[in-house]
């Protein structure tokens, strides 16, 4: 068991712990949290920034409002339902289109209009927000991704993760819906996380819960060497999102819609661990080398840059020594 | 740098002060570190008779003043018409009974309680003057010079004189010298005062100590004892004058020090002087609380048990509750557990004091899983989640009844033990399982649910250990303790016990550099 220690120590693996302790507590101030925590509030952020975002088309926030629902949805025929305050993807109902007086979801499952107006009633009520609060559900545009994933994926829509420390994005990857995870890009729902080249943004091996997987579950489809579009606008965009919301350690989470491009999805002030079982690396020497820089003034371009030169598949990651862990604790 | 550095000052302070307080308590003021401990204390007491002889009568009883290792309380004195006045100094107590006539003859008691304390003390202070040498005709005088001159030739100090001298006296070894002084001595007179005659030939202060060796005779006629205590410059060494023997025996009782009397009676005859000691088993604890209350530590307010006996009932689960949340903070951040609820996993566990472990687990799977079909059920009615919450909360609350009146008719009494069960709780796990069940499937659910109920279990194993419960009666200040314990922990930033697991594909050898 030391000896396990010592090889994660030295794959420079981030442990929970160290990652809320001396991560989130240092770099993330409590006053910036609500800027991510609440999606209405991070969306206008991003806006204020000029960050391409998934329009908004209403918020339901009180409860005679979910009468009205189609109201406000106008002849929109697919949007999401997300709960302003949701985390880890719960209470996301996704609508790809309408039949007669029925919704349709990613499974292809027939709603009526009652469950739908439940499942507004719960999002409001706050089953799905932190601690329980009355919540404000948002109702977005769908996005329709990017066909180059059409054979990574299950229904639902692929996202890709970056995690972003003082700006600097430090590590990558695409969580790919399987049948599964019902549609729904989140790992601890079955979804595949893989880890992407932070210098090229061509895919690798992926994982599914703890276990690697060469090929899509429901596709067949193979899942390293996959070259993601756009990628270093992904990277500046995820290295801009520091400056919109002063968070020193965040996971961006951006989707590449058909028609726009890369967008913002939502940022997360605690975002999880999984990433390094996609990447099979360790974050903690990323987050090393990113402090070693010292105090730099560079601009979200230069940043991303820097990122995409150093954390390159073909630039292997120092081993982190124990000087290193010392310096910092 | 700084701020690592405060949080191991702070833990390891309240740590320190939690353990020198109650290193304080056991040590000092003797409470016992283990629970249905019990000392030995002794009733001791006087029985004076007297007879009336003419006149007003006056008797004084010399009281135990500053017995060196023991505290004198509970000191009571039956003498129905005599006026009592008590002299109290620091090294010197008496009792001053007086009466203008005795009729008839009377019998008057001192008692007390005499129990065990944790330090000697110094039981008379430094001699004032240089013992003078006393006066004797000669040949007397001739032959004590010739004594000291001897003994002190065999001797290096003080101690090594007086023992060499008891020596002598009593036989041990032969010297003319002695032998003359003991011809000479009176009948009524002891060797002890002719042992301080001669030590005060060398200028040697001297003190005799009267008492009597506690438990050797009990519940008898005892005999009172004398010691010799001899000034050596700096201490009082003690030693027995007939045996030679240095030290002081643990269980003499100082009872007055110095050439009086013990009773002294004017104005009538006593005939009669009883002394007796009875050894009387004590909780040591209520014996550690009287010596507290006597030394007036303060000590004695920082215990539960100076509440009233309901409150203490209430603290004695309260203090507890510390130990089953240092359990969860431990299953959390160092093995990775995951529950509903931060800290509902102790709230259950306080349920299973009321029930049991066994039992408590199975009527908590059983109400959970009941309260899951109605939830379900509910969810198909649509309600809105703080009535539908209040609807779950009301089901459990009638579940737990029907448990109760279903196991009071089949003659089970573990049911009736529900009431303490925490509903609010087991109705929110009831909604989170349930959200788990919609989200994530019925595995995770189970899964996650498990874990809260394996935490619960743990968590109350910690707290239902015997000793905790009454170390936190006694020691409340043990939750200082954990409370650095958990500080400590909470600048644990390393791996958790399941991250080694989860993250073992990382712990393949790194391949070497290109």
């Amino acid at each position: 068991m030391i000896h396990r220690i010592r090889r994660l120590k030295e794959a420079g693996l981030l442990s929970l712990n160290c990652r809320n302790g001396d991560y989130i507590l240092q770099y993330n101030s409590r006053r910036f949290y609500p800027l991510v925590d609440d999606k209405v509030l991070c969306k206008q952020r991003m806006l204020q920034y000029k960050l391409p975002v998934p329009v908004l088309i209403g918020l339901v926030s009180l409860m005679h409002e979910t009468a009205h629902f189609n109201e406000i949805l106008g002849d929109h025929s697919e949007f999401v339902i997300k709960p302003a305050h949701g985390s880890g993807g719960d209470g996301i109902m996704v609508v790809t289109g309408r039949r007669r007086d029925y919704f349709i979801d990613s499974d292809g499952k027939m709603i009526d209009q009652d469950t739908l107006e439940h499942h507004l009633t719960n999002v409001i009520g706050g089953l799905y927000s932190l601690g329980g609060q009355p919540d404000v559900a948002m109702i977005e545009t769908l996005v329709h991704f990017d066909p180059a994933f059409s054979r990574l994926t299950y229904h639902g829509v692929p996202d890709i993760r970056v995690i972003v420390y003082k700006g600097y994005p430090v590590m990558a990857m695409s969580r790919l819906p399987t049948r599964q995870s019902h549609g729904k890009a989140n790992l601890h729902q079955g979804a595949i996380g893989v880890g992407i080249d932070l210098a090229t943004g061509v895919t690798m091996g992926g994982v599914s819960g703890n276990s690697a997987v060469a090929h899509h579950p429901d596709t067949g489809a193979p899942i390293a060497g996959f070259q993601v579009p756009g990628w270093s606008r992904i990277l500046q965009m995820s290295a801009s999102c520091y400056e919109a919301v002063g968070l020193g350690y965040l996971g961006a989470d951006i989707v590449l819609d058909r028609d726009f491009g890369p967008l913002i999805l939502e940022l997360n002030a605690r975002p999880g661990l999984n990433i390094q079982l996609a990447n099979r690396k360790g974050l903690r020497s990323r987050l090393l080398a990113v402090d070693a820089l010292g105090e730099r003034h560079d601009s979200p371009e230069q940043r991303a840059q820097w990122s995409a030169a150093t954390f390159g598949n073909s630039t292997p990651d120092k081993p982190v020594n124990s000087e290193q862990l010392q310096a910092t604790s | 740098m700084k701020r690592s550095r405060q949080w191991v000052s702070l833990s390891l302070l309240l740590i320190l002060l939690g353990a020198s307080s109650i290193a304080f308590k056991v040590v000092r003021l003797g409470y016992p570190p283990l629970p249905d401990m019990e000392s030995a204390a002794w009733s001791l007491q006087a029985r004076l008779q007297l007879e009336p002889e003419s006149g007003a009568v006056r008797v004084s009883l010399l009281l135990p003043a500053q017995p060196s290792g023991f505290n004198v309380t509970r000191e009571n004195f039956i003498s129905r018409g005599f006026g009592l006045t008590l002299e109290e100094d620091p090294l010197h107590r008496q009792a001053d009974w007086a009466i203008r006539r005795l009729r008839e003859p009377k019998v008057l008691y001192y008692r007390a309680l005499i129990i065990p304390d944790t330090q000697q003390r110094a039981f008379a202070g430094r001699p004032d003057n240089p013992t003078p040498i006393p006066e004797l005709e000669e040949p007397l005088a001739t032959a004590l010079r010739d004594i000291v001159a001897d003994v002190r030739a065999e001797s290096a100090d003080t101690r090594t004189f007086t023992a060499a001298l008891l020596a002598r006296l009593n036989g041990a070894v032969a010297d003319e010298n002695i032998d003359f002084f003991l011809a000479e001595l009176d009948s009524g007179k002891d060797t002890i005062d002719l042992a301080q005659t001669l030590l005060a030939g060398a200028h040697i202060p001297t003190l005799k100590l009267h008492g009597l060796l506690l438990g050797e005779e009990a519940d008898q006629r005892v005999k009172m004892a004398t010691l010799l205590a001899v000034f050596n410059d700096t201490d009082w060494v003690v030693f027995d004058p007939r045996t030679g023997h240095q030290g002081l025996p643990s269980n003499f009782f100082i009872w007055w020090t110095g050439d009086r009397e013990l009773v002294t009676v004017d104005g009538a005859r006593m005939t009669d002087l009883q002394i007796s000691d009875k050894q009387r088993m004590k909780s040591t604890l209520e014996l550690a609380e009287k010596r507290a209350e006597l030394q007036d530590s303060w000590m004695r307010y920082v215990s539960i048990l100076q509440l009233p006996i309901q409150t203490q009932a209430v603290y004695e689960i309260l203090l507890l509750i510390p130990f089953g949340i240092l359990v969860i903070v431990l299953l959390r951040n160092f093995v990775g557990f995951s529950s509903f609820g931060t800290f509902a996993p102790v709230l259950i566990a306080l349920a299973f004091r009321e029930t049991e472990l066994l039992k408590g687990i199975v009527l908590f799977i059983l109400i959970v899983s009941l309260g899951l079909f109605f939830r379900f059920y509910l969810e198909r009615l649509r309600l809105l989640l703080v009535p539908r919450l209040a609807a779950v909360v009301t089901i459990v609350v009638l579940l737990m009844t029907a448990i109760s009146l279903i196991s009071n008719q089949l003659g089970l009494e573990t049911g009736l033990s529900v009431s303490l069960f925490p509903m609010v709780i087991i109705s929110m796990v009831i909604e989170r399982m349930s959200v788990v069940w919609e989200e994530r499937g019925a595995f995770a659910s189970i899964k996650e649910g498990t874990g809260s109920l394996a935490m619960a279990a743990l968590s109350f194993m910690a707290m239902s250990i015997d000793i905790l419960s009454y170390w936190v009666a006694v020691f409340p200040e043990i939750n200082l303790i954990v409370l650095g314990l958990i500080i400590a922990l909470g600048r644990y930033t390393g791996f958790r016990l399941l991250e080694l697991t989860r993250f073992r594909q990382l712990a393949v050898k790194p391949e070497p550099a290109k």
